[in-house]
C-alpha cells in the first residue's frame, strides 16, 4: 500500500526539478542530485537541493570556463529507484557527476559510477560501510564512525552521562547511528539501559518513551527525520522532564526550533563544523546568497555538505580544463585539501574526510557553539 | 508494573484516536462500500486545516476546530460529489475507483507537502502538565481523549438507532435498493456518510497533536490505514465495532511492548488482526446478514 502511494506520488507529482542554465554550452557540465524529495525524509533532500542550486548560482555567475546544470530525482530515499535515478541522469541527461544523499542508495550505484566513470559525491550518508566503496566516490561530510564516536566520547565524558537511552527511527540512518553511538558510549564506560525504535512519520511516542522512562536513564540518544524528531523532543520533555537529550546532526534545522519550541532547548549534538556568523569571505557571501534566495539561515548541514561538495568540484574542474572522470577523480585527490565553508576538508586516498566536528546545543531557541573538536 | 499501567494508558488514550479513525472509515464504508482511501489525504487536510486556522490566522484552537470540521466535512462531500459519484455512475469497475481515490490521496498529501513543506508543524497548544500517580505519568489529553472519543461514539450511536435518519442509514449498509423502493435517496445518505465521516477527523487529529504530536504531509497513511484495520477487526457492517476495535488496537498496540521489543509494534497488531478475520471473517461485531433481494 505504501509502495504503491510512493510509487504514485513520485508519478504525479515529484517529477524532476532542474535548475541552472538551461541553454547548454561546450563547458556545461551536468550535475545529477539523486535524493528523496517527496514522502518521508523529503526535507532533507529539499535542503541539499538547496545548498546545491546556491553554489551553482554562484559558480555560474563568476564566469568560469565550467559551468554546471543541475538535474534533481526524486528517489524517495530508495535504493532500487537511485539506481534507475543514476541510469537516467547518466543515459538522458548526460550527467557526468551526481552527488547522492542516504547510505542504502550510495551503496547501490558506486559499483555502476565506477563501471562509467562517473563521479559520485556524497551529500548525507553517514554509515561507515560507504568507505572506500567506490574509486570514483568521494564524501562531503564526516561517516558516522567518527563523528558519533565523538559524540559519544564527549556525552560520557564532559557531559557526564552515564546511563543513557536510545530512540531511534528504524530505518538504515536510525539503525547504524543508534548501533554505532551505543558501541562508542559504551567503550568510554556507560551503561545502555534501553533502545527503543519508531517507525519513519511516527508522530506518537508514547510506547517507547514509556519504556525508555522505566529503564531510568539519565539521558537519551535521539536519531529520527525532521517529520519526526521535534514530536519525539515535545513528548520526551512531557514523559522524562529531567532526562537529558544528544543527538546528531540531523537535528539541526530551523523546522526544528519553530516545531518543537522550547522543549528543543538543552538538547545536545554533534555535526560537521560550520559557524553562519564566521567572518570568512566565503562563508559570508554563501550566507547572503542563501539568504537572498531563500529568506532564511542556512540552518540544516545537508545545505553546507552539498554546497561544499559543489565548490570542490568546481574548483577540481577549473584544473582539468572542464573534464570529468578520472581526471576529476585524480584532479581532487591531487589537490586533496580544500577550504571550504565548514573549514578545511582534507580527502583521505579512498574519499572520506577528515573534518572538524563541532559540539553542539540548543540554547533559548538557537544553535549554539559548544565546542570544535578537531578529531585528527 | 509501572510500565505496564503506562502502557495501558498509552494505549487507551492511542486507542481513543484509533476509534475516531474507525468510526470515520466504517461510517464511510458501510453505506458507500467505496474504499475511501483518500480519508488520509482527509486527515491529511484536517491537520493543515487546523494549523492554518490556529497559527497561521492565530485563531483559538475551539474556533480552529470548528473550521476545520467545516472544511473537511465540505472536502469529504466533495470526494462524494465530484469522484466517487461520477465514476460510480459511468459503471467503472471497483478497482478503478480504488485507484481514483489513492490518486487523490496522494494528490492531496504531496500539495500540503509543496504548500507548507515536508517538515512537522505544531499548533499552538500550552504543554501539559503531567500527573504523576504511583509511578505513572498522566497528561491531561490521556483522560480528555478517551472521553471526547466515546462521546462522539454515543452521538453517533444515538442518532443511528434512535431516529429515523439512524434507521435509514443502517438499512442503506444492508438493504440499498430496498430504500430505493420506498423512495429514500441512498445517494443523499452516502453523501451524509462522507460528510459526518469526514468531520470525525479533525477532531482526532487534534486529540493527537495535543499530546505532543503535530502536523505533517506523511500522517494520513497511518490513519487510514489503522481506520480500515479497526473497521475490519470491528465488523465492516458495523460502524460502532469499528470504534471498539478503535480501542482494542490502541491497547494491543500499546501492551504488547510490554515484552517484545517496539519495533515488533505494528507487526504484532496486523499479525492479530489477520488471525482475528481467519477465524470470524465479519469481524468482531459484524453480522453476516443475508442481503434481501427484489
Amino acid at each position: 500500500m505504501k509502495t504503491i502511494t510512493k510509487l504514485l506520488a513520485s508519478t504525479l507529482i515529484a517529477g524532476t526539478v532542474a535548475v541552472g542554465s538551461t541553454v547548454a554550452s561546450a563547458a556545461e557540465i551536468t550535475v545529477g542530485l539523486v535524493a528523496g524529495l517527496s514522502g518521508g525524509g523529503a526535507q532533507i533532500g529539499q535542503w541539499m537541493v538547496q545548498g546545491a542550486e546556491t553554489a551553482i548560482e554562484r559558480i555560474n555567475a563568476q564566469g568560469e570556463e565550467t559551468t554546471f546544470k543541475l538535474v534533481a530525482e526524486d528517489t524517495q530515499w530508495n535504493a532500487q529507484k537511485t539506481v534507475e535515478a543514476f541510469n537516467k541522469l547518466v543515459s538522458v541527461d548526460g550527467a557526468s557527476i551526481i552527488l547522492v544523499g542516504g547510505s542504502s542508495p550510495l551503496q547501490a550505484v558506486a559499483p555502476l559510477a565506477d563501471q562509467q566513470d562517473i563521479i559520485l559525491f556524497n551529500i548525507g550518508a553517514q554509515s561507515p560501510a560507504v568507505a572506500g566503496i567506490g574509486r570514483n566516490v568521494f564524501h562531503a561530510l564526516q561517516l558516522s564512525d567518527v563523528d558519533i564516536g565523538v559524540m559519544a566520547k564527549y556525552a560520557h565524558d564532559e557531559l557526564g552521562l552515564r546511563k543513557l537511552g536510545v530512540m531511534y527511527v528504524n530505518n538504515d540512518t536510525g539503525k547504524f547511528t543508534q548501533a554505532e553511538f551505543v558501541d562508542k558510549f559504551k567503550a568510554a564506560g556507560g551503561e545502555v539501559v534501553a533502545q527503543e525504535a519508531f517507525n519513519q512519520n511516527d508522530s506518537n511516542f508514547g510506547v517507547q518513551l514509556a519504556k525508555l522512562s522505566a529503564a531510568k536513564p539519565d539521558s537519551v540518544y535521539l536519531v529520527g527525520t525532521p517529520a519526526e524528531l521535534p514530536f519525539a523532543v515535545k513528548q520526551a520533555r512531557q514523559i522524562i522532564p529531567d532526562v537529558n537529550i544528544v543527538s546528531y546532526a540531523g537535528i539541526e534545522s530551523q523546522e526544528l526550533l519553530d516545531a518543537a519550541g522550547d522543549a528543543a532547548n538543552g538538547i545536545v549534538y554533534s555535526t560537521t563544523y560550520f559557524d553562519p556568523k564566521s567572518d570568512a569571505e566565503q562563508v559570508r557571501m554563501f550566507v547572503g546568497e542563501y539568504m537572498e534566495r531563500y529568506g532564511g539561515e542556512p540552518v540544516s548541514p545537508y545545505i553546507t555538505y552539498t554546497y561544499d561538495a559543489m565548490t570542490i568540484l568546481a574548483r577540481a574542474l577549473s584544473k582539468t580544463g572542464g573534464e570529468a572522470g578520472t581526471a576529476l577523480r585524480d584532479k581532487i585527490l591531487d589537490i586533496r585539501t580544500f577550504p571550504v565553508i565548514t573549514g578545511d576538508t582534507v580527502f583521505r586516498d579512498d574519499g572520506t574526510v577528515v573534518k572538524a566536528i563541532a559540539i553542539k546545543e540548543i540554547r533559548d531557541g538557537a544553535f549554539a557553539l559548544r565546542k570544535v573538536i578537531d578529531p585528527q | 508494573m509501572e510500565l505496564f499501567f503506562q502502557l495501558l494508558i498509552n494505549g487507551v488514550y492511542v486507542g481513543a484516536v484509533y476509534a475516531l479513525y474507525g468510526l470515520s472509515f466504517a461510517l464511510i464504508f458501510a453505506p458507500t462500500k467505496v474504499w475511501h482511501f483518500a480519508q488520509g489525504g482527509i486527515y491529511v487536510l484536517a491537520g493543515y486545516a487546523l494549523y492554518s486556522f490556529n497559527v497561521i490566522l492565530a485563531l483559538p484552537l475551539w474556533a480552529a476546530l470548528v473550521l476545520a470540521i467545516a472544511l473537511t466535512s465540505a472536502a469529504g462531500a466533495g470526494c462524494e460529489r465530484l469522484l466517487y459519484r461520477p465514476l460510480v455512475n459511468r459503471g467503472v469497475s471497483h478497482m478503478v475507483v480504488v485507484m481514483a481515490s489513492l490518486g487523490l490521496f496522494v494528490v492531496i498529501e504531496n500539495s500540503m507537502d509543496l504548500v507548507f513543506g515536508p517538515s512537522g508543524l505544531s499548533l499552538r497548544i500550552d504543554p501539559q502538565t503531567p500527573w504523576l500517580v504511583s509511578g505513572v505519568v498522566i497528561m491531561p489529553i490521556q483522560i480528555i481523549a478517551p472521553m471526547v472519543a466515546l462521546a462522539i461514539t454515543g452521538l453517533l450511536a444515538l442518532m443511528l438507532y434512535r431516529t429515523m435518519a439512524g434507521r435509514e442509514f443502517r438499512a442503506a449498509i444492508t438493504n440499498p435498493e430496498l430504500l430505493e423502493i420506498n423512495g429514500i435517496s441512498v445517494s443523499r445518505i452516502k453523501l451524509y456518510a462522507f460528510a459526518i465521516g469526514s468531520a470525525i477527523l479533525p477532531v482526532a487529529a487534534l486529540l493527537l497533536i495535543s499530546g505532543g504530536s503535530g502536523v505533517s504531509p506523511t500522517v494520513g497513511i497511518t490513519a487510514v490505514l489503522t481506520g480500515a484495520m479497526a473497521m475490519f477487526l470491528g465488523g465492516v457492517d458495523s460502524p460502532l465495532g469499528a470504534a471498539v476495535a478503535g480501542f482494542i488496537i490502541g491497547i494491543v498496540e500499546n501492551l504488547s511492548v510490554f515484552v517484545l521489543p517496539t519495533a515488533w509494534q505494528v507487526s504484532i497488531t496486523y499479525g492479530i488482526l489477520l488471525l482475528v478475520i481467519m477465524i470470524r471473517p465479519t469481524g468482531l461485531f459484524g453480522r453476516a446478514v443475508q442481503k434481501a433481494t427484489v
